[in-house]
């Protein structure tokens, strides 16, 4: 089983998690210091079946979006609002539901992001995105 | 009765009702029509019963603009080129047909309809299976029905929306025409094959306007010359394939110093090929077997048919987006499991994506697959691609092909376009997601372009004299007694292989030649 970290190195991803720090400068130490996870981010981080695969997805992702890395809240906020845009108000049971309603919409309209060729929906990669946070934070509590 | 042109003493002239140059896909169906006929049919072909080396280089030319390999691209005996094709069959659509505001130089003088009756007859010599129409290639109903109440192992896939839908690929065995139909020929009383021959110019009377006989040559052989003979045809069919059909109307200039058929300057331009672009598109499924591949992957065996199911667009997506065709076959690659180091955990997030709870495949379990999907796209026909002789000389002494073919900037753009579609469409659906590495660029990147081995359009079929070399009937214009078969009649290429349609209009084509009276 290969480590995280390992896993990133292989991808060449070590090399873009250091240029998304540098390029982020002083704010990505402070992302990290001031980080609160939202309930909603990690309710949505919790439907990931492969997390780690996710986040190395999401890596690639946000490798072409440093404005999601620039402030702490830009990914969650960015999610929450996608949500609620599709009607959603509070976490519950449907969450995951409208993920997938959200995703099938947002292909049929053509909102698709291409990751390494990969087609995702917007909201999918940004789900990456957020999945590479959480687990690039340090464990807390 | 075959005949070894190297043993026809030099000066022959040889008479005959209709002379058939080339023993391929199309001059084979074409002479098989006229078996048992009181018409003699002469049959001319370059190569022998087997290949051999000298005759082969004969194809050799020079390329522009895609580095193509004219030599390995085609074969040059007995049989031509299906004694290597793949065996793909499927006819073109009815919208192949249409003039299409977006598709310059798009339209053909006949439509889907009429060439209907050849496409079911083409089915018998390609061997497809009994009692095939040419609705079956789009009816996955008629497949079921088919199967005679045996269960299909087929799952569709239901892209939503009607941007895509599922066709067929019939297959043929793949029949080589020289194995499976040279000893009917050999025995027919009325054929006369001449094996070694090559036809190295179609000569016409001094007004251009009837073909008075074809100039035969032989290589030569260990040291003794090649032979020179004639034929005197009352008509004649040019079958030499989809470039050679030019080169040998260019090359027929001692008459007709442009080249026969060629006052409009139109002999040679506007070469077609399916670009493909391998290994660039691909895709995720989960528990693949069942939910999304089976009746893509791999041919199904219905009866004595043997049938793959591909994805296309649908007509009503081509004119609401005003694109090219496409047809888009899914192969499996390997499991996801076994995907490189680099590979797997990229792959392993594209799986979480479709696994994710609430999605279609959310609880599916078992294996992953990457499969990889073959798109061949149509083309655009332009005169700007084209062959013409070069100054360089084959065995024979004549100026070979050069070939000059780019594919169009536009042609990048609606594959790209049409796969991003593709992509959308797959994940609405959400049973797979799309990995596309070809995206849209100003232009083509020399590594991006594969292709069919399909060489069209550069003897295209028109109405009118200014548009095309030959009319609906295949007959070159202003020539009363010279026809073409082969796709180098093709206006368009649609986008699915040729053969199937070369058998069906050269079927046609003898129905017309049987009800014209011979003159001269
Ligand atoms: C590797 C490969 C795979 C293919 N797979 C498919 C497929 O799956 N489906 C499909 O639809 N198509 C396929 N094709 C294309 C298919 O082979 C051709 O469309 C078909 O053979 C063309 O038929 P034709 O009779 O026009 O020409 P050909 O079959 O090429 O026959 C032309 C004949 O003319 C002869 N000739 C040439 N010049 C002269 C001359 N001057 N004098 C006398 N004789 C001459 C040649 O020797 C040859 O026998 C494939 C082609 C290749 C190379």
């Amino acid at each position: 089983m290969l480590s995280r970290r390992q896993t990133l190195t292989m991808l060449g991803l070590g090399t873009v998690s250091t240029g998304l720090m540098l390029g982020a400068g002083g704010l990505w130490l402070d992302y990290r210091r001031r980080w609160e996870t939202p309930a909603l981010a990690q309710t949505l981080f919790a439907l990931l079946p492969d997390p780690d695969g996710a986040a190395a997805l999401g890596a690639l992702w946000l490798a072409r979006h440093p404005e999601l890395v620039a402030s702490p809240r830009a990914l969650p906020d960015h999610l929450a609002a996608r949500l609620a845009g599709h009607g959603w108000v509070a976490a519950g049971d449907g969450l995951a539901a409208m993920v997938v309603a959200i995703v099938r919409d947002e292909f049929r309209r053509g909102q698709v992001e291409d990751v390494q060729g990969w087609r995702l929906s917007e909201f999918q990669a940004a789900l990456c995105g957020l999945a590479y946070h959480m687990t690039s934070l340090p464990r807390m509590g | 009765m075959f005949i070894d042109g190297r043993q026809v003493p030099d000066g022959t002239i040889i008479e005959t009702d209709i002379a058939i140059i080339g023993a391929g896909a199309a001059g084979i169906t074409l002479a098989r029509e006229f078996i048992g006929s009181q018409r003699h049919v002469t049959l001319i072909e370059s190569g022998g019963l087997e290949p051999d080396e000298a005759t082969q280089a004969l194809y050799a030319g020079e390329s522009k603009g895609v580095d193509y390999p004219l030599e390995a691209a085609r074969l040059r005996y007995f049989g031509g080129s299906t004694n290597h094709w793949g065996g793909f069959c499927r006819p073109l659509a009815p919208i192949d047909f249409e003039a299409r505001s977006w598709v310059p130089h798009s339209g053909w003088p006949i439509t889907r309809a009429t060439l209907d009756p050849f496409y079911a007859r083409a089915t018998t010599i390609c061997q497809l299976g009994a009692g095939l129409t040419a609705g079956d290639f789009d009816d996955s109903a008629a497949w079921r029905l088919r199967a005679g109440g045996k269960s299909l192992n087929w799952q569709s896939i239901d892209l939503p929306g009607d941007d895509f839908v599922t066709r067929f690929f019939i297959y043929s065995k793949p029949t080589h025409f020289g194995e499976a139909y040279g000893g009917e020929i050999g025995r027919a009383t009325n054929i006369t094959t001449y094996l070694n021959s090559n036809v190295t110019e179609i000569v016409p009377d001094a007004a251009v306007q009837r073909v008075e006989r074809l100039t035969v040559a032989t290589l030569g052989v260990e040291g003794h010359p090649g032979r020179r003979f004639e034929i005197r045809p009352r008509m004649t069919i040019l079958a030499c394939g989809g470039i050679e059909n030019a080169r040998l109307l260019l090359l027929s200039n001692s008459v007709a110093t442009e080249g026969l058929g060629n006052g409009r300057d139109l002999v040679g331009r506007f070469f077609m090929e399916h670009v493909h672009v391998p290994g660039q598109i691909a895709l995720i499924a989960l528990d693949a077997r069942a939910r999304i591949a089976t009746g893509y992957d791999e041919p199904q065996v219905v009866g004595d048919a043997e049938v793959r199911a591909i994805l296309m667009p649908s007509d009503a997506y081509l004119r609401r987006e005003q694109r090219l065709g496409l047809n888009i076959a899914i192969y499996p690659q390997r499991p996801v499991a076994e995907g490189s180091d680099a590979e797997r955990p990229v792959e392993a997030g594209v799986l979480g994506l479709l696994r994710l709870p609430g999605a279609p495949d959310a609880t599916v379990a078992g294996e992953a697959t990457l499969f990889g999907a073959s798109c061949a796209a149509e083309p655009i026909p332009s005169p700007d691609n084209r062959v013409t002789l070069s100054t360089d000389r084959d065995a024979l002494g004549l100026p070979r092909t050069r070939l000059d073919w780019r594919p169009l900037p536009v042609e990048q753009r609606d594959l790209a376009r049409n796969v991003d579609a593709l992509a959308r469409n797959f994940g609405a659906w959400g049973h797979g997601i799309v990995r596309a590495l070809f995206t849209e660029r100003p232009d083509w990147q020399d590594e991006d372009i594969g292709w069919g081995n399909h060489h069209m359009g550069t003897t295209r079929m028109a109405a009118d004299p200014q548009a095309g070399v030959v009319d609906a009937d295949c007959r070159v214009h202003g020539i009363d007694n010279l026809y073409v078969a082969g796709s180098s009649i093709f206006p368009t290429g649609g986008p699915v292989n040729p053969t199937f349609t070369i058998v069906a209009l050269a079927m046609r084509l003898a129905d017309h030649l049987k009800s014209r009276k011979l003159a001269g």
